[in-house]
């Protein structure tokens, strides 16, 4: 990785990454301040102090860490501990960034900012993001590119659409019809769900248009979508069955 | 230079953490402290009127309170916790955060133990010559690296078993019945005292209380720090080459 070993962990590589673990973005004395860690974070990276206070000011900005600097790591919550724990990892800029669990136990608006800083920051600084996850809307919101490993090995390394089409060769169609008609679903495609006017139907991808215009043609259609089954179906696919 | 100042922050911080343990704290200073205070009552009543001996427990009471070591509490849970994942990823020898707590560990217990040391010199009657207590200085700076030494290599065994404070306990006990504590080494059998001499528990504890109690001629002082200087080399070396094997051991799940 970045040219080097990792197992030999030369402090010239060990400066260009950094880890955050979601259960524990932040490690060592919980009694100081966030300041003093971010402090302590310079003297251990040998980051100038130049840089420092340049890349602080970024990040305080950034992730709204202003009030959180004086305060005591031990006070701060989950969410206010994340968004502390990635200014100490990103305050030397690091090129590679090792998410674990970013937004495991944060509440919906924190789980938001955190999701929208990893994709800022990405963009604006080029850094590479290894992001790992069981919450699969993180993968679809951030991801770009997506391994799979199995026991130790590679099951697919690509892009989600294709892991999708892959995997799942079927969409689902989602419909609702109006003037209280009682269709005969399983005519359109293999019926998942029925609730009075509405049904969800699995359909192959390639019958996808076929079957979407004999249901305009032939019922009183008042919705439809056309949509990729869950990531979470998928994945669990994956392993269960392996990738074809 | 640089691994000097990330030392002294190592130890400015945990110094801060610690003293938030406040009562806790009290506790781990009063266990360190039981076993020398109770030497020195055994010791007192089957020897009366021995003033070298009663020094020497004094003396033993405070090398105690300076090489005291929690390896085991302050390395080995971070293997089994995974925490040492964090310690890898930094650009500086793993090693340096845990002599970091170590050092404001013994700092505080000198601190808190400092007035039950001056009591029990007071009550035992115990005055110290100031050239034999100048002599040990260097004696428990070394005493304090080697005990650092070898309960941080008893407490890497938790790259092999989940009992390292089991593996650690045990070389607690030995420096406790042959580092001095038990009965100092100068009243050892003939038969058995050149080995407690030579073993590194006497080194880790008993030899400085020897040296400020003014127990040793200059002869037997330089065959102690000779042995001191052996362990510290054979520990080094120990403590490099079980952190190499052990860390290849190493792997964390879950985050």
């Amino acid at each position: 990785m970045l040219g080097h070993v990792p197992w030999r962990r030369e402090p010239g590589f060990l400066k260009r990454i950094a880890m955050i673990r979601g259960s524990q973005p932040i490690a060592g004395p919980g009694e100081l301040t966030v300041m003093d860690a971010l402090r302590f974070q310079r003297l251990i990276y040998e980051a100038p102090e130049v840089d420092f206070r340049r890349n602080l000011a970024e990040l305080t900005e950034m992730l709204g860490i202003g009030p959180l600097l004086d305060r005591q790591v031990r006070a701060l919550s989950l969410g206010e501990r994340m968004r502390s724990g990635l200014a100490l990892s990103l305050v030397y800029r690091p090129r590679v960034l090792f998410l674990d669990e970013p937004t495991i136990g944060l509440d919906v608006s924190a789980v938001g900012m955190i999701r929208r800083f990893i994709s800022d920051y990405s963009t604006q600084t080029g850094a590479t993001v290894l992001l790992t996850s069981h919450y699969m809307v993180d993968v679809e919101r951030l991801c770009r590119r997506i391994v799979l490993i199995d026991r130790g090995t590679i099951r697919y390394d690509g892009d989600l659409e294709g892991l999708s089409a892959r995997l799942s060769p079927y969409k689902l169609l989602k419909i609702a019809v109006s003037d209280g008609v009682q269709p005969k679903w399983e005519r359109f495609g293999e019926l998942v769900d029925v609730d009075g006017d509405r049904a969800s139907l699995r359909v192959h991808r390639r019958d996808v248009p076929a079957a979407t215009a004999r249901l305009l043609a032939e019922l009183p259609v008042a919705d439809l979508s056309v949509e990729d089954p869950p990531l979470e179906s998928v994945i669990d696919r994956v392993y269960r069955e392996g990738v074809a | 230079m640089r691994m000097l100042r990330l030392l002294a922050g190592y130890v400015r911080r945990y110094f801060l953490e610690v003293m938030a343990w406040r009562s806790f704290l009290v506790t781990l200073v009063v266990n360190q402290s039981v076993t020398p205070i109770i030497g020195l009552a055994v010791w007192s009543a089957a020897l009366p009127g021995n003033t070298i001996v009663t020094t020497y427990y004094v003396a033993l009471l405070a090398v105690q309170l300076m090489t005291v070591s929690y390896e085991h509490h302050t390395f080995s849970n971070g293997i089994y916790a995974g925490d040492l994942s964090a310690e890898l990823l930094k650009p500086q020898p793993v090693v340096l955060t845990t002599l970091g707590v170590n050092v404001a560990l013994r700092i505080w217990h000198v601190l808190v133990g400092l007035p039950l040391i001056v009591v029990a010199g007071l009550v035992a009657g115990v005055s110290f010559d100031s050239s034999p207590v100048l002599l040990a200085m260097p004696a428990v700076a070394l005493a304090a690296a080697l005990r650092f030494l070898f309960t941080y290599v008893l407490a890497l065994s938790a790259f092999w078993t989940e009992r390292a404070h089991g593996v650690v306990g045990l070389g607690e006990t030995l420096i406790f019945l042959l580092g001095g504590a038990a009965a100092p080494i100068t009243l050892f059998p003939e038969g058995i005292r050149p080995l407690g001499e030579a073993l590194p528990f006497r080194a880790m504890l008993g030899f400085p209380a020897e040296i400020a109690s003014g127990s040793l001629s200059e002869m037997q002082v330089l065959e102690g720090y000779g042995w001191q200087a052996c362990w510290m080399a054979a520990l080094a070396i120990s403590a490099v080459l079980v952190w190499r094997s052990g860390v290849r051991r190493y792997t964390a799940v879950g985050g």
